[in-house]
This record gives structure tokens, sequence and C-alpha cells, in this order.
């Protein structure tokens, strides 16, 4: 199912997969190029900042690349794109969205949309290295027990969108999103990891804008 | 749902952005999205907590708590990077298990200045332009073992030289070569030791000055002189920068906020290092010289940089030295329409050459491609390089050196000589004016988003009334993030949402009807049509132009537009007998050769 969304994304959301102009043109503050990913550490600074704890001092060692597979894998995470080398040396890598790095994040995304969740049983994000704001992880159950409701699924699903990705992604986006959360036939845990993952894979996370 | 009206509005509309007024922030939909991005134009970051600590607040209260924020400091400092052309940078970055400001923002000493003199409610603008910056202590490199034994490699250095220099006696024209050489090695070892090349061109440039002057003297003359203890002080120095090094290796300094950022001072390293604000790795590398292009890579970046100029080729009659100059590119009339501004600017940097190094009073000239052109060995080919900017004597200037504005009317155009004198040029220009309130509302806006030039203008007058720089620029800020067009959701790039009071949208495509307005609407408007062309109005994507009673084609009208707008014979080129500037003269060019064509 989540990849079947993603490729819906992919197809609703062209910005997402489209190559980036090769002239680059305005950087972010932060070092990116509009259209192009902003790279693993912006990305892991904005779910630091907007979705765990900040209590928590475990969440400074958080390390959003660790969900592309394990050590194994630890070859792939310079492709999630970012600023490698040293000084004059150093410059922007990996961020022109490409198939392969697309397929990447895809798995960092819903990798960690499912821990997310918590399988909808425990308190999600209680791994070693992070846990989520409080108000998040509500909504988080919410949305669960929505599903397992089977009611209240939209005003769920709209909350759980707004304290993910505030006020950023258009509401036609956020329209389609709240049916297809209302409409999905999976498992809760299912149903709001797909729908976490699809808003994490959203442009207000991974595209300089 | 709050959003199901906006969701319904969209439908409505069939996806077409609705234009917000600022009264539209009153919708907690449109108010929450207009934080969060306010958030990340005014501090970088975009913080769901902070939004709905702040939602409850006017939306002037927010601004002005943003930028509290030191994340505001950042965003100017990122901007004034950003201006001066440096693309791609990381602000910070984690260093030795700190997060700190990159290295490389060191190589623009004057937008740090800028940042940290707005952030103090300084003159931040008189800053930016200074010759003179002070100098910023980058973080160290990470190895210690490399700073040590670069460390050991220039005490090596230093004691040889001083050991060749103790005691009086007459100075060896290799006594004083080897010190200048030693700079160079000095500053390779700086480099291997992780603290900077620039670091280590100010150290020697500061150090040598003393024994280069000295040297100087000795070969007019040669004279008697004890030069151990300049370079005794040399090397006490270096010292003192290497001591520095290790200590800030071991207690990083960590700067919150962009007014934190030590300096090399007294307090650090003993002296007060000075820098120009044009650094080795931020200027002289990038922007070589070479002895056939002269210096026309660093007049390009000069007018693109502080002049919004692109340089796209405009039309201009030979005149004056350029004419002198048969059978050279740059005399040609197709390669004039550059030249005639690119050329008056690398004459500033006419005495500057290999490194940037001042070469003026020696005889000679080195470029970066090593090629040396000497008055004693071929004084023919020296003076011609000088003779490129010399101006006609009728003109009464020993130098064609400036910015130039017009060929024709050279009261129109600003004359120096200096380096000193461009960045005195650069600040009173209106042009330099103009292109950093473009690049705010770009930067802070969208680059991508096109601006009505009278808005522009308008936010241009009101940066000018204000003498407080700093208030000025916080006060453009502020108009940017407030403007209808930060706050329309979802906003078209193409179209304009602001306008200079009194004014409208117009169905002139916006991108330029402000400067047809201005330079073309006082004879082509619908009431007085002249020629039978009206410049003023926009039907089904042509101007309403008439010949003989009859409708002209759109695709000559633009041809046509683009001839005159071209031509440099007077009573033919438009505007007639007035100047319009070269880049509204090239904003229309570049309009009239993509979408303008396009019936």
């Amino acid at each position: 199912m989540i990849y079947r969304l993603s490729f819906a994304l992919c197809l609703s959301l062209p910005l997402a997969c489209q190559q980036a102009p090769d002239q680059s043109s305005r950087p972010h503050a932060a070092g990116g190029i509009p259209g192009e990913f902003k790279g693993l550490e912006r990305t892991t600074a904005m779910i630091r900042t907007n979705l765990l704890d900040p209590a928590i001092a475990k969440n400074q060692s958080f390390a959003l690349s660790t969900f592309i597979g394990g050590r194994r894998a630890n070859s792939l995470v310079p492709l999630l794109g970012g600023f490698q080398g040293e000084g004059t040396e150093n410059s922007l890598k990996g961020t022109r969205p490409g198939t392969l790095n697309f397929i990447l994040w895809q798995r960092v995304m819903t990798g960690f949309a499912l821990e997310m969740t918590g399988g909808c049983t425990t308190r999600g994000g209680n791994r070693a290295d992070f846990r989520l704001t409080e108000a998040v992880h509500e909504r988080v159950m919410a949305a669960c027990r929505a599903v397992a409701a089977g009611a209240g699924a939209d005003e769920a699903a709209t909350g759980l969108i707004r304290v993910v990705a505030g006020y950023q992604l258009p509401p036609e986006e956020i329209s389609a999103l709240v049916t297809f959360f209302r409409q999905h036939p999976g498992s809760p845990a299912e149903a709001v990891g797909d729908l976490l993952a699809a808003v994490l894979l959203s442009p207000f996370y991974l595209l300089e804008q | 749902m709050r959003f199901s009206l906006l969701v319904i509005l969209t439908l409505i509309t069939g996806g077409l952005s609705v234009p917000a007024a600022a009264d539209d922030l009153r919708d907690p939909w449109v108010k929450g999205r207009w934080i969060e991005q306010a958030g990340e134009a005014l501090t970088g970051r975009v913080d769901f907590a902070a939004r709905d600590q702040l939602m409850e607040h006017s939306p002037d209260d927010i601004v002005s708590w943003f930028m509290e924020q030191p994340g505001f400091g950042d965003q100017v400092l990122s901007f004034y990077l950003r201006f001066l052309g440096f693309r791609g940078f990381e602000l910070r970055r984690r260093i030795n298990g700190v997060e700190t400001y990159s290295p490389e923002i060191y190589a623009h000493p004057d937008a740090i200045a800028a940042a940290r003199a707005l952030m103090q409610d300084g003159p931040t603008l008189d800053v930016f332009l200074r010759m003179d910056q002070p100098f910023f202590r980058p973080p160290p490199g990470r190895n210690e073992a490399a700073i040590l034994r670069s460390r050991d490699g220039a005490r090596q250095l230093l004691d040889e030289a001083l050991a060749r220099s103790s005691g009086a006696g007459k100075m060896s024209r290799s006594d004083c070569n080897a010190l200048r050489n030693s700079a160079g090695q000095l500053v390779t070892l700086f480099r291997q030791g992780g603290i900077g090349e620039d670091t280590g061109r100010a150290v020697a440039a500061y150090a040598l000055e003393p024994v280069d002057r000295l040297c100087r003297a000795a070969q007019q003359k040669p004279a008697k002189a004890d030069m151990a203890p300049l370079v005794r002080a040399y090397r006490d120095l270096v010292e003192a920068v290497f001591a520095r090094a290790q200590a800030d290796r071991r207690t990083p300094p960590q700067p919150a906020s962009v007014t934190e950022i030590p300096l090399y001072d007294r307090d650090a390293v003993g002296v007060d290092l000075p820098s120009s604000r044009l650094t080795f790795s931020g200027f002289w590398d990038k922007f070589q010289n070479s002895s056939t292009n002269h210096n026309r890579l660093r007049a390009q970046y000069i007018l693109n940089t502080w002049f919004c100029d692109d340089l796209t080729p405009v039309d201009v009659p030979v005149t004056g030295s350029s004419a002198d100059h048969e059978g050279l590119h740059a005399a040609d009339a197709a390669c004039q329409s550059c030249h005639f501004r690119l050329d008056p600017i690398g004459g500033f940097f006419r005495d500057y050459g290999k490194d940037g190094l001042n070469f003026a009073g020696t005889g000679t000239i080195r470029f970066d491609d090593n090629d040396v052109f000497s008055e004693q060995r071929d004084p023919q080919q020296y003076h011609a390089y000088y003779d490129t900017w010399r101006d006609s004597p009728e003109s009464g200037r020993e130098w064609n050196v400036g910015y130039v504005r017009s060929v024709t009317d050279t009261s129109l155009n600003d004359y120096g000589d200096s380096l000193d004198d461009l960045f005195g040029i650069i600040s009173a220009a209106p042009e330099f004016r103009s292109c950093l309130v473009r690049r705010m509302a770009a930067w802070f806006i969208d680059e991508h988003q096109v601006f009505d030039g009278g808005w522009l203008q308008d936010l241009q007058a009101e940066f000018d009334r204000e003498a407080n720089q700093s208030a000025a620029f916080r006060k453009i800020v502020r108009r940017l993030v407030l403007s209808r067009t930060f706050i329309t959701p979802f906003r078209s790039a193409e179209q304009c949402y602001d306008f200079a009071p009194g004014g409208a949208a117009s169905a002139v495509p916006c991108r330029v009807s402000h400067i047809l307005e201005a330079s073309c609407g006082s004879c082509h408007n619908s009431a007085r049509a002249a020629g039978g062309l009206d410049l003023t109005t926009w039907v089904d994507g042509r101007f309403p132009h008439q010949r003989g009673g009859l409708p002209v084609d759109p695709q000559e009208t633009m041809a046509s537009m683009r001839e005159r707008l071209n031509a440099t014979q007077p009573g033919y080129a438009m505007p007639l007998f007035s100047h319009i500037s070269t880049q509204d003269k090239v904003a229309l060019l570049q309009w009239l050769e993509t979408s303008g064509s396009v019936p």
C-alpha cells in the first residue's frame, strides 16, 4: 500500500519527481536550491524541531538515516543529499531528485512513519534515539482510534496532518489525503502509517521551496 | 475543518489562487500558514510550537518577535552573502562536535560585519560597503597534529629568516626576497594546519608591511637597517595565531548568533588583524585576471553583484577611447554593447594582479595566468595595457574608469580611480539601492516571483527616507513579509500582487508594465498613441497598434519595439531624447525576446 501511495504521490506532486533545472537558482538560507532535496541534515532538523520532544536529550542523537536499512546500508546515506566535504571542498551533493534517491527517501520516511505509529498499540517513537512530542503522539493515537472505531476519520486525519506539516500542504492535497485516509482498507496502524508517510514525503519536508 | 472553505473556494475557482489581502490574516488558516512562512523567511526555520504561541498576536508584533530572534541575524547574513553571489552555502555546520558557522562564510567579512551592524542597530549599508573590514576568526581545523606540524614548520621558517636578518648591516636584495617568499610558504602552512589561507595572508601582509617598506627603500638606496625586531614581531604574531588555533580547538568558540562571532584582535592574538573586503578566497581567487582578458571577470562580477546588471548587450554608438582601438574586440560595435560598461569598471582593478596584489608604482604587473608585463622589459606592452583605460584628452580625465550609464552623455556617469572610489560610487548609485531592494524581495519572498517595478521603487524610496540604515532594512523586510505577495497562499510567480500607493494592477504584463509606463507612457498612451501605439494597454496578448487605420501584426510591433529600443541614432532611438537605465532597457529587451513576442 505504501508503495502504491508513494507512486501516486510522485504523480500528483510533479515537483517531487521532476529534474531540477541545471542552473542553480536561489539557495535557501541553509544552502539548498529550490526544487532539490533539502538533504538529510535539514530534513532531520525539521523533524527534530517539530515532531520530537525537545525535553528528551536522546532526541539529539536521532538519526533519520537509520531508517534506510541498518548499518549495512550506510554507504547509501550520502545519496540522501546534503553538504559534504571540508573547507573549499564543502558543497551540496546528491540533492537533485532522481529515481534512486527518491526511492531511498521513500524508504526512510515510510520507516520513520511506521515507527511513529508504534503499531497503534504502544507509544510510537519509543526507540532508544527519539521520542515524539506529546501533541504528535496524541494525534497519532487519535487517528488510530478513529480507524478502529470507523468514525471521525476526517477530523483525526486533519489534526494529524496539521500537527505534522502545519499549514504547509495545499488544501487540495489535504483534502485528497483525508479522503485517502477515510477510505483506507488496512488496519489502523497501516492507515496511519500510510498517511504519515505521505505527509513526510511531501515537498514541505523533502524539497527546498 | 477550518480549511474546508478554502478547499471549496479552490474547487470553485478551478484551482486558481485568489489574491489575499493583509486583512486575510484574520483567517486562522491563512495566518497559520503565514506565520510558518514568515518564521522561515525571518529566522530560517519553521517552528510549529512558536506558531501556536504567536497565533493570537498581531502580524506586526509577530514580525517584530521574529526579528528579535538570533535566527534573524543569520537570515540577514545569508542575504548579504547571497547578495555577494555566494551560492550553495551551509551557514552553520557541526565542527569538532560543535555547531558553528561554516568556515567558508569568513571569506566575506563584509557580509558578517554588515549583519552584525544590523543586529546592533548600526549603519549596516555603510559597513557593508567599507573597504577595510574586521578580521573574523574562523573555527580552526579539527586535526591538532596538523596544527602542530604547521606551527613547527612556521617556526623553522621564521627562525631561519631571523638568523638571516639579525644584526645591523647592509640589506641585500636576497634578504628581502627571502622574507617575501616566506609569506608564500607561511600561507601554505596555515592552509595545511587548517587555520585558513586568508588568515595566513592577513598575518603575512600585516607583519611584512614594515619589512616590505624597508626593502623598497633599500632597493632605491642600500640601507643599514636591523630587520630582526620586525621579523621577531612577525614570528610572535604567527606563534600567537597558532596558539589561538590550539586553544580554539580545545575550547571551540560557539557563537550563538552573528554578533558573537569572535575577532582576531588584541585579546586573541595581541594585535588587531585587519582585513580587506576583497579577501583572497572570497574575491581574488574566484575572479582571476589574465594578460588577455585583463580584469573583465572582476568587472562582470561588480556589475552583476552591485548594479544588478547581467550584461545583456545593449547597443551603443562606438565613441571615445574605444573607437581609438581599431581592430580590438572591445572596439567592435557589437562588442561595445557590453564593453562600454564592463571595461570602465575593470579599470578600477588595473593595478591589481596575481592574487589581488597591488602592483601600482612597481613598473610591472603579474597576472593570475603568470604572464608579466614589465615597463623595463617591454614598455610598449606595459603602456598599451594601461592605455586601455586612458581617456581621450578632451574628456579632461586621465582615466576612463567608472560606472558608465551613457556613452553619449557622460554627465550621467560616475568616474573614479581607486577601489575606494568604486565603493563610494556604489554607495551613492541609485542603481545599487534599487538592486538591493530587488534582491531583498527575491530573498525574503521568492527569487522567481515577479514584482511590480513601481512597488519596488516605493520600497526603495522608503529605504532612502529612513536615516537609520538598520531601521530602514527592517522596515523593508517588514513590508515584504506583510505584503500581499507574501501572504497570498500558492500565488502565481508571474502575477504582481503589490503596487505603489495609488498604483493598481494593469493589464500590461507586470514584469514590464511599470517600465513602459514610466519610460514610454507619456507618448504611447491610450489618449495619445504616438505612432498608433499604446503601450499602457494590453488586450488579447498585444498592445493596441495601428498604422494607417489598420492593425499592426503583434510580432511586428514587438520587433519594432526591439529595434527602436536598441537603436543608437538620436531621434530614432527610444525613448526619444531621454535616458532609460541599462537595467530597465535590459528588462524590456529580455521580455520582448521571450514572453513579449508571444501573441
